[in-house]
């Protein structure tokens, strides 16, 4: 009768080991560690500009004075979302239209108070902007009786701005006019200045 | 006279007998009986997991796109002796890296399948070799690259929460055992400025 009993003991001690077993072994299967990376990529801001390079004015002077004008396109693309600015400024510190000895002087108008040409005199003005007003603007070739507004070139330690935008553009245009004013006591001959656009990321 | 040594004799007799009977009980406590235990000692497999937690790529667009990438290395450790499966999965069900309202899609590529990278869109990669992660179209080898224009490394769109991606599979106890994981972007100047983020998550399993 012991001896069974301790039969019985040693048989129900082996199937506690079994028991054990198995669950140990379920725990095992499931033991996972996890960990997070985050992922970081920084675009950095770009921008762009580009302008036709070249602006033709054509002009027949009168005896009291006659106004031609044509226009530029800025074009500017930026992937910043805070947008960019754009300022013109002549290239250098001369700000006339030169050929030779003979010269076109800057107006004197301002972005805020632009005025109409005087004879000899150049100028910038853009749509929308300032004290130039909202009103469409077309060319005008040898208008003697111009009332169109203008402004006078900066040097280029002082550019003006022209435009401020509060998001990315892409091919976002500005159109830039300039025109002069010449009557017949200004020599003939191809005056030429040259004028910079920068535009930065705000 | 004769009797009475006969009645000697058969009292020695007796005496004798009576002797063996005595010393009869101590021969039968000898024996014996015996009885074993079992020791079991289960050990539990255990496993750890770590990461560098943040992988940083810098991206300078240019109008027809660049690749930009960086490495993390995930670190595993196990007792288990049948090894250990690795998984990558992103943390939630939305796979882009976003900063704000800009994002950047989770490539098409897949392990198997893995592409060059289209402008706007991220993935990873792992080396091709790597320890039982199964078939797989990876390159051999992958390098950081910073603003490249030309490149034609081949990553996988990293998968939803729901649907990990096995990247490696042992077969032994592991210590610090690393596996190098490579995330990359392509931008082109259409692709907003700013920080885009997403968390990836690794998941290791004992087999």
């Amino acid at each position: 009768m012991g001896v069974w009993r301790k039969r019985g003991l040693l048989v129900s001690g082996s199937l506690s080991s079994l028991v054990l077993t198995f669950a140990s072994a379920a725990v095992v299967s499931g033991a996972s560690s996890s960990g997070n990376t985050t992922i970081t990529v920084t675009i950095a801001d770009v921008i762009s500009v580009s302008t036709p390079s070249t602006v033709s004015i054509s002009l027949t002077p009168t005896t009291g004075g006659a106004v031609s004008s044509a226009s530029d396109t800025v074009t500017v693309s930026t992937n910043n979302t805070t947008g960019y600015t754009l300022t013109l400024a002549d290239a250098d510190a001369t700000t006339t239209l030169a050929s030779g000895s003979n010269t076109f002087t800057a107006h004197t108008g301002t972005q805020t108070t632009p005025t109409a040409l005087a004879n000899a005199r150049w100028g910038y003005r853009v749509v929308g902007l300032g004290g130039f007003g909202a009103t469409a603007y077309s060319a005008e070739t040898n208008n003697n009786s111009s009332t169109s507004t203008w402004a006078g070139m900066p040097a280029n330690a002082s550019p003006n701005t022209i435009k401020t935008t509060a998001t990315t553009a892409t091919n976002d245009t500005t159109t830039v006019w300039y025109g002069v004013r010449a009557n017949t006591s200004q020599p003939g001959g191809a005056y030429t200045g040259t004028i910079t656009y920068t535009a930065v990321t705000n | 006279m004769k009797s009475k040594l006969k009645q000697r004799i058969g009292a020695v007799a007796t005496g004798v007998a009576l002797l063996g009977v005595i010393v009869s009980p101590v021969i039968a406590s000898a024996a014996s009986q015996s009885a074993s235990t079992t020791i079991n000692a289960d050990v539990a497999s255990v496993i750890s997991i770590s990461t560098g937690t943040t992988v940083n790529i810098a991206l300078t667009p240019t109008p027809g796109g660049v690749v930009s990438s960086a490495s993390d290395i995930v670190s595993v450790s196990t007792n288990n002796t049948p090894g250990y499966t690795l998984n990558i999965a992103d943390s939630d069900a939305t796979t882009t890296l976003t900063s704000g309202s800009n994002t950047f899609t989770a490539a098409s590529g897949t392990k198997v399948a893995p592409i060059a990278l289209t402008n706007g869109t991220w993935g990873f990669a792992v080396a091709t070799a790597t320890t039982g992660i199964g078939t797989n179209g990876f390159d051999a080898s992958y390098s950081a690259e910073t603003n490249a224009g030309s490149s034609t490394s081949k990553w996988a769109g990293i998968p939803a929460s729901g649907s990990p991606m096995l990247l490696k599979s042992t077969t032994g106890t592991a210590t610090s055992d690393t596996t190098t994981v490579w995330y990359a972007a392509r931008a082109s100047t259409s692709q907003a400025n700013g920080t885009y983020t997403d968390t990836v998550t690794y998941t290791a399993t004992t087999k």
